[in-house]
């Protein structure tokens, strides 16, 4: 977190801690705790021995003040240990102050201004909360775990309007801000050798979701643009840099009362300019999403099943262009990932839940770090992903 | 069959949720779409301004499950996973739960801006009943 962020979040908790002085003030709490198991062998998905580890801990509190009619705070703070799939720690995960501004029959809008959640996909505004998505590891493809903290939410402003009419319900997104990357991120992106350092300069991102008039299907589109500067210091063997990242989404649900089917694709431009060389310039396209079915066997059990695929680079989908290019040293299978997983979560009582799910998975195109790959703890093509997780939520 | 057609609309119509709110409130009717907008937690305004206070009962309450399908036409689970999406990130708080129906009322009763769901409806002068169209 940084210090202006600390201090806010330190007053808002402080004040949240009192008594609320006025009758109209309204205040709720909640919040999880979950802890698990998490193995991953053969890669370094989760840590670079592939032994079992515990680094599977979520933990959030969350709080929404009125402050009047049409004005609200909320705020989040998260502690996240998940090895090396996201730097560990705490966060204030968001802080935002909402005006309800505009309210009749058929259209009502929000505004919501300081550090936002996105609100864009299908899980991004609660990834981090384990019973709202379908699984304790999302699919990569799309919630790539290396961008969490960049994709989770920015410091700026969103805007939401939701409208109905005979046609259904529309919900309108558009988000704009940046999010500071701290080394630990900058890491995981480019790689551990790095010494400068990454800033993000925007995200903007518009999404549009569509369930037809009493139809179990909704349909989505997001569209989202970021960019990024890398300062490099004089000691290493980098450059100035700029990278652009430039996605495109659909995505639909179908929701029965015992299944449930999701999913999201995502076409995305990655340009770098600079970084290698300063002439060094890359353009690609990237692929990827995943198909989801979850069955709801009682009000306690569920189970999912999942097919996960993405491409850093459409024209080189088996990764024969990314070796020739590395000179033989980044193995083919750096250049996509692909799995199958299956899992299911019990709802021991309403506040408590265990998940447990395995992933089997080809390819290390989702591994950290993205830029600089990590040849030497990822060295199997085929690698495994099994995790449990407890979640107690109040 | 004439027999087995009454008794499906007599079971049916004793199983109906009627919508209820606060005597505060102007409105008198509203329409499926906004009823799911306001129990969604999408809409937080009557129309004058003044808050909205959505009264629910549990979610294993099997009058709760008949009002989740018929009236707002979501499953129970679809219902919940909009409101825990929302309340984890801070766009809307959850609606007030309330034990079982007589505590539903007792909210209703005593709450200006409230509107909840009772069954098998009985008139009372703090609450009233509101038309879905």
């Amino acid at each position: 977190m940084n210090n202006t962020y600390n201090i806010a979040a330190v007053a808002l908790f402080s004040v949240w801690l009192y008594p609320a002085s006025d009758a109209s003030a309204a205040i709720d709490w909640n919040g999880f705790i979950a802890q698990g198991l998490i193995q991953a062998p053969d890669s370094g998905f989760v840590n670079s021995s592939g032994d079992i580890s515990a680094e599977l801990t979520e933990l959030g509190l969350n709080s929404r003040l009125r402050l009047a009619p049409a004005w609200h705070l909320s705020g989040q703070l998260v502690y996240l240990d998940g090895g090396n799939r996201y730097p560990p720690g705490l966060r204030l995960d968001y802080l935002f102050l909402d005006w309800y501004f505009y309210n009749s029959n058929d259209l009502q809008a929000n505004l919501y201004l300081g550090r936002i959640k996105n609100q864009h996909w299908l899980y991004s505004s609660t990834r981090d909360v384990p019973f709202t998505r379908p699984s304790i590891v999302l699919p990569q493809s799309v919630y790539f775990d290396a961008f969490r903290d960049i994709a989770v939410g920015s410091d700026g402003m969103a805007l939401q309007a939701r409208h109905y009419n005979n046609l259904g319900d529309f919900t309108f997104n558009w988000s704009l801000g940046t999010t500071p990357v701290s080394t630990q991120q900058s890491e995981l992106l480019l790689g551990g050798v790095i010494d400068g350092k990454l800033k993000m300069n925007f995200d903007h991102q518009a999404s549009l979701y569509w369930q037809p008039q009493l139809s179990r299907f909704s349909f989505g589109m997001v569209l989202l643009d970021s960019n990024f500067s890398y300062s490099a210091t004089d000691t290493e063997p980098f450059f100035a840099a700029d990278f652009t990242v430039s996605r495109v989404m659909l995505n639909m649900r179908y929701q029965l009362e015992k299944w449930e089917f999701s999913s999201e694709i995502q076409q995305e431009r990655l340009q770098i300019d600079g970084f290698f060389s300063p002439l060094f310039r890359q353009d690609q396209l990237g692929q990827g999403g995943y198909v989801m079915a979850q069955y709801r066997h009682s009000a306690q059990l569920r189970w999912f099943a999942m097919l996960d695929y993405s491409v850093a680079n459409k024209d080189d989908r088996r990764g024969q262009l990314l070796n020739k290019n590395s000179g033989g040293t980044v193995p083919a299978y750096f250049a996509y990932q692909q799995s199958v997983a299956g899992g299911l979560s019990y709802d021991i009582s309403s506040s408590l839940r265990l998940s447990a799910e395995i992933h089997w998975v080809e390819g290390a195109g989702r591994l950290s770090p993205v830029i600089l790959p990590d040849v030497v703890t990822n060295r199997h093509k085929y690698w495994q992903l099994y995790a449990a997780q407890l979640t107690y939520r109040f | 069959m004439l027999a087995v057609v009454l008794w499906c609309c007599t079971v049916k119509s004793a199983a109906a949720s009627t919508v209820v709110v606060n005597n505060s409130v102007v409105l008198d009717k509203l329409t499926s779409a906004q009823l799911r907008s306001i129990f969604t937690m999408r809409q937080i305004q009557w129309p004058d301004g003044s808050p909205i206070y959505v009264v629910v009962l549990p979610d294993d309450s099997a009058e709760h499950q008949r009002f989740s399908r018929e009236q707002l036409r979501l499953f129970p689970y679809q219902l919940t996973n909009i409101w825990d999406r929302q309340s984890f990130s801070g766009t809307a708080s959850r609606p007030w739960l309330a034990k079982d129906q007589a505590h539903m009322m007792e909210l209703l009763r005593t709450t200006p801006g409230s509107i909840g769901y009772v069954e098998q409806y009985q008139a009372d002068p703090a609450v009233k009943e509101v038309r879905i169209e």
